[in-house]
């Protein structure tokens, strides 16, 4: 499932492409872990 | 807009009050709440040739991840950002740093974790076509321990009138992004 993205008031999933360039910038989802 | 100097006995019009009293030396332009498990805000039209410099603050959020650094970029400037992070490694009172060389964003411009997301920073020349430099005084690396600042530059010229913030892992949710211009007279 693709991410949301914010511009300005507007909040949306993120079309394919957008997502696919939030990847190469070496993004990641992430895990809910606990900080130390 | 300069400052006003009142002398004693002098009528305080309403016109005065209303321009003076906004005169701060931060005058706030604009704000932006953010959403919902979100991989980036943008903030369009913020900066103009109003000002010369800026100040930008988030926070009242949080990330999705345990650990994220967040991620500057000017519109429509999307490379050739250079810098870095450095400050104080908590568990060994050492040094720690982090360089930023030729990256699509200024890497470094604040953090998040699952309890909170901040970032406090001052974007010079933004909108003028010179040289932008960015400085953040609070950046911290969970990754790293470390507490620190975090400094950048790009050579870029364009004229940018926004910004995004972006994770470098995970999402944002909550919180207010807020511009101010520093006052110029």
């Amino acid at each position: 499932m693709k991410p949301n993205i914010q511009i300005d008031d507007e909040v949306r999933e993120m079309t394919d492409d957008e997502y696919a360039a939030l990847l190469e910038t070496g993004w990641t989802p992430g895990e809910e872990d606990t900080p130390e | 807009m300069a400052v006003k100097t009142f002398t004693t006995g002098e009528v305080l019009t309403a016109a005065d009050t209303n321009t003076y009293l906004n005169n701060g030396g931060l005058v706030y332009i604009t704000s932006q709440t953010v959403g919902s498990a979100v991989s980036s805000v943008t903030v369009s039209n913020c900066f103009s040739s109003t000002y010369d410099n800026y100040r930008i603050i988030y926070s009242g959020g949080a990330g999705s991840a345990a650990v994220a650094d967040l991620a500057f970029q000017l519109s429509s400037i999307t490379t050739g950002y250079y810098g870095g992070a450095f400050g104080v490694v908590w568990n060994t009172s050492g040094f720690g740093g982090k360089g930023i060389s030729n990256a699509a964003s200024f890497l470094y411009a604040g953090s998040s974790d699952t309890g909170a997301a901040l970032m406090s920073l001052d974007v010079f020349s933004p909108n003028k076509a010179l040289r932008k430099h960015f400085r953040t005084d609070s950046y911290y690396s969970n990754t790293n321990e470390m507490f620190g600042i975090a400094e950048g530059t790009n050579g870029s010229t364009t004229q940018a009138t926004g910004f995004t913030i972006t994770p470098s892992t995970g999402t944002l949710t909550g919180g207010t992004v807020r511009v101010y211009g520093y006052r110029q007279a």
